[in-house]
């Protein structure tokens, strides 16, 4: 179909199930690359043949079905030793059938954007279902979404060269900061992803998000020590993100980690106090609470938290909110990849367990309602409950209070990042840039070191939470990749084990 | 079209755009996977793949696109953007196609049964790993699922120098998940297993009987009190320690500077006891085939040898970089990634104590089962880990442990390794016998 007949066909109302064909225009920047060169819309779907799609998806007796249908297009940018050593483009499209029988899923999905590919697709994610019979009926409608993510400069918009001279910005701010940097690697991620739902409930949204991450990595060298510092900054956002000498900020702050740390002592082992930096310190609450909070491991009876809602859980300090509204963060959204409106969860609330995370197949199963919580990779996966934005609300202390209130122990400044053993609790997470704390200020750099604990066993001890409210960007695995954010105000841990070498 | 047919074209069109050199990577195939959870079947995909990667060159100028989708005029719009990206590139001389390669020994590695074996039969078989597993020991009294999953992939390479490869390859894999319980302790034990044909995976009661006893003996792990002590890595445990070496031997990793073993070459790294091996070439392996990913034949590399450091691994990208030559070990993770330099089939060459002996010298000790966490820093040349394990007291084990971590500098770990294991297998990219490090810092309690 060609864009014009795109037009005629929108403005008629009846409706196509796409991607805007205006994605494609992203990849002309004046290099007469346009929409004439015959584009094609992402998918020429109309009502009926989503409807169809969605029986042939329930022939066999399914619960539920949906399909999910989406185009990507990438940019991955490096520059290492000064160059760009790379410029990646890609475009990813397909469509995802997936349906719910019980408490069984199956899924399929096609790159082959033919009716009968779909039709295919639709069949084989059927077999999952094997009651067999009933065929319900199905009629969507097309719903409108909220927009909170705003883009002042769209990326389509950005001239090729713009971005090059992004990067090159960072990379000289990195570079100049000190004689002891040696490589500076630049990476700039960028995607638009658009996507457009249809379920057998009726429902039929569509969503557009774009995405910028924006990675600077520096390597010190000196004294016989090395370090790699690193700075990311990321959002739902347009080319504004880079907005006044944001690259050079992102540049620098990589390259004074990297010769801080040259200075590093080793990191003491064994258990005291841990004062965790606003922001990236977070990453601590995705995985020693966050994980045990989404409705799988509930409905499944192996997280820690199954049957505590009311019952307190951590210290009366810790107000934890999963919150997908947040205008431009990384873990925002106006839907999830199931259609669901995003939201504002309150996880715990003083301390106290207030709820879950659930996707449509986890209300299901238990008798709730969606969250808002499912999230998946791309087309080629079928929806999990994910974490979104996940964050510890301002508390009342000064962040100088929290330090000049411990005696002895560690300030992690900087996360490689975490993981949790979500059967027994047990978590770490690793710290790239740290600080011994001798007599309320912070003293030595210390290496990078693990931090190990029992989730529920560190939410009790936070005994000082800061007003400093900060995010960080980051990718959460969970069998697929989605991008979230973490965050927290300054904060202490009363007690954990700081995994270093010195006894 | 045929694939070779397909990639030949799409050379001459990027040609035609003005590319001075290019190269097509054409992946195609299908997977299944098949997931269960306490007897029940829980997900079921199939998926069918096809894209394209295209490496293109304007003069020492490079860029990338990759492509799913194989309509003329999306075919046409991106041979041209690649060559206007490529223009806009750095200029760098390691840029370029691969030399011309060197011959061919490795083989495909492919199941011809993949297509006939039903999936009825994959799922009892799955259902059977689980049930076993679960029945291993009254504690079990949950699982957290088993799952398995086959691939057919065949992948196509050609370049504008002439060069074409086709081959064929599969995957299976199986994996399950238990859980033991214990006075209100919770703790998963579990095993995985990635074979090239089906009938070498892991029989159902074998991986049950692994899962099982790994939960039972790590359920209500405690830490100890810090302090340095021998710690045994089981060959499941010590996989992370050694697959963190993979990006320490990144030959372009080596040349930037950001490897501890910068320099390091023709050194002693490691007690004599060590020897690291990276071998495209071995019969069966799951990280076998017979080229890389931009066409270079694959090859058998000593990378440690008795402790000394023998070869770093290189992409041609890499080893242009260097000065050094490739070793077909430019790997891409799927056709929409560029080549970059990864592990084969990487593995530390086994030793002659069982692993029952590297636990029966010791006095005192730590037996390491699972390890959480990033564990090496590369550039640091440092590891640090969180531990589930077993405490060994007068060469037994007593008790299990948790919530520890093991740390150290990477160079004096690999040094003070005084003990390899004779229990070498291959369930992944990465593999090691059980070996046992002198001593480590524990820190605990």
């Amino acid at each position: 179909m060609r864009r014009r007949e795109f037009l005629k066909k929108s403005a008629r109302g009846t409706g196509v199930i796409m991607v805007s064909p205006l994605l494609l225009s992203a990849l002309g920047t004046g290099e007469g690359l346009c929409l004439e060169t015959g584009a094609s819309p992402l998918l020429d779907l109309g009502r009926e043949d989503l409807d169809k799609l969605l029986g042939i998806a329930l022939a066999r007796g399914g619960d539920f079905a949906d399909i999910y249908v989406e185009r990507r297009l990438r940019r991955h940018i490096v520059m290492e030793e000064n160059r760009i050593a790379s410029i990646h483009l890609g475009i990813d499209r397909g469509v995802g059938v997936r349906v719910i029988a019980g408490d069984a899923t199956g899924y399929a999905y096609s790159e082959d954007l033919s009716l009968k590919k779909l039709q295919e697709a639709a069949g084989t994610a059927s077999a999952v279902a094997r009651s067999g019979g009933k065929t319900t009926p199905v009629s969507v409608s097309r719903g409108t979404v909220s927009d909170l993510i705003p883009a002042r400069i769209p990326l389509e918009s950005v001239a090729e060269d713009e971005r090059l001279q992004v990067i090159g910005r960072a990379n000289d701010a990195a570079r100049s900061y000190d004689g002891r940097i040696r490589q500076v690697t630049v990476t700039y991620l960028e995607e638009v992803k658009e996507i457009a739902m249809a379920n057998s409930e009726g429902v039929w949204v569509e969503d557009r998000q774009p995405l910028i991450y924006f990675i600077v990595n520096a390597l010190a060298t000196g004294g016989g020590a090395r370090h790699r510092g690193r700075r990311r900054i990321s959002a739902h956002s347009g080319f504004e993100l880079f907005d006044g000498d944001r690259p050079e900020e992102v540049g620098k702050g990589a390259a004074r980690e990297a010769v801080t740390m040259l200075a590093a002592i080793e990191a003491p082992a064994g258990q005291m106090p841990v004062i965790t930096s606003s922001g990236w310190g977070g990453v601590l609450f995705h995985e020693a609470v966050g994980h045990g909070l989404e409705a799988d491991g509930i409905q499944r009876g192996t997280s820690f938290y199954v049957g505590k809602v009311g019952q307190k859980v951590g210290s009366e300090l810790v107000t934890l909110v999963d919150d997908a509204t947040v205008p431009g963060l990384r873990g925002s959204f106006n839907v999830d990849d199931e259609g669901t409106v995003s939201q504002r969860k309150v996880l715990i609330e003083k301390g106290i367990l207030r709820g879950y995370m659930y996707d449509k197949l986890t209300a299901r199963q238990l008798g709730a309602s969606s969250t808002g919580s499912g999230r998946r990779q791309s087309f080629k996966h079928y929806p999990l409950v994910r974490m979104t934005n996940t964050f510890v609300l301002a508390g009342q202390a000064k962040p100088e209070e929290v330090f000049a209130a411990t005696k002895k122990g560690l300030y992690a400044a900087e996360f490689v990042g975490g993981v949790v053993d979500t059967t027994s609790g047990s978590f770490t997470f690793t710290v790239r840039e740290a600080y011994l704390i001798e007599n309320g200020r912070m003293t030595s750099p210390v290496k990078g070191v693990t931090l190990i604990g029992s989730g529920p066993e560190v939410l009790r001890t936070i005994d000082m939470v800061a007003d400093d409210l900060d995010y960080a960007p980051g990718t959460c695995g969970k069998g697929q990749w989605v991008p979230v954010t973490c965050g927290e105000p300054t904060l202490r841990i009363g007690k954990i084990t700081v995994g270093g070498t010195k006894t | 079209m045929k694939p070779k047919k397909m990639a030949a074209r799409m050379l001459d069109r990027l040609v035609g755009h003005g590319a001075t050199e290019a190269e097509v990577f054409l992946g195609q195939g299908s997977r299944l996977r098949i997931e269960v959870r306490q007897q029940k079947l829980e997900y079921l995909k199939q998926e069918s793949f096809q894209g394209m990667g295209l490496r293109v060159y304007a003069g020492q100028r490079m860029a990338f696109v990759d492509i799913a989708d194989f309509s003329e005029e999306t075919l046409e719009l991106m041979a041209k953007k690649a060559v206007e990206l490529a223009r806009m590139a750095g200029s760098d001389p390691a840029h370029g196609l691969p030399e011309k390669e060197g011959k061919v020994t490795g083989q495909e590695v492919v199941d011809q049964n993949i297509s006939s074996i039903s999936l009825e039969e994959k799922l009892a078989r799955l259902m059977k790993t689980e049930r076993l597993a679960m029945e291993h020991d009254p504690i079990i009294t949950l699982s957290n699922g088993a799952s398995y999953s086959d691939v057919f992939r065949e992948v196509t390479i050609a370049n504008t120098h002439g060069l074409s490869h086709s081959y064929k390859e599969t995957r299976f894999s199986i994996s399950v998940s238990v859980v033991a319980t214990k006075n209100g302790h919770k703790k998963d034990g579990w095993d995985n297993c990635s074979r090239r044909s089906y009938r070498s995976l892991r029989k159902a009661h074998q991986m049950a009987r692994r899962a099982g006893e790994m939960g039972v003996s790590l359920v209500g792990g405690e830490p100890v009190p810090s302090g340095e002590v021998p710690v045994v890595f089981d060959a499941r445990a010590g996989r992370g320690l050694i697959g963190g070496l993979v990006r320490a031997v990144n030959g372009k990793e080596v040349h930037l500077g950001n490897s501890f073993l910068t320099g390091k070459l023709g050194h002693p790294i490691a007690s004599e006891l060590v020897t690291i091996v990276d071998d495209g070439t071995l019969g069966q392996g799951v990280g076998s085939a017979p080229v890389d990913g931009e066409g270079v034949a694959t090859r058998r590399k000593v990378v440690v040898e008795k402790g000394v450091l023998k070869a770093f691994l290189y992409d041609t990208y890499g080893a242009r970089k260097a000065g050094a030559v490739s070793t077909g070990n430019g790997m891409r993770g799927s056709y929409g990634s560029l080549p970059g330099i990864g592990a084969t089939n990487f593995y530390m060459v086994e030793g002659d104590r069982s692993a029952k002996k590297l636990i029966k010298d010791l006095g005192q000790g730590l037996y390491v089962q699972e390890t959480i966490g990033f564990g090496v820093n590369t550039t640091a040349g440092s590891y640090s880990a969180g531990v589930f394990g077993s405490w060994i007291e007068d060469g037994k084990l007593t008790k299990p442990v948790a919530q520890v971590t093991i740390a150290g500098d990477l160079l004096d770990i690999l040094t003070s390794i005084d003990a390899v294991g004779d229990d070498l297998e291959f369930d992944g990219r990465i593999a090691c016998p059980s070996f046992r490090v002198a001593k480590m810092t524990v820190a605990g309690t």
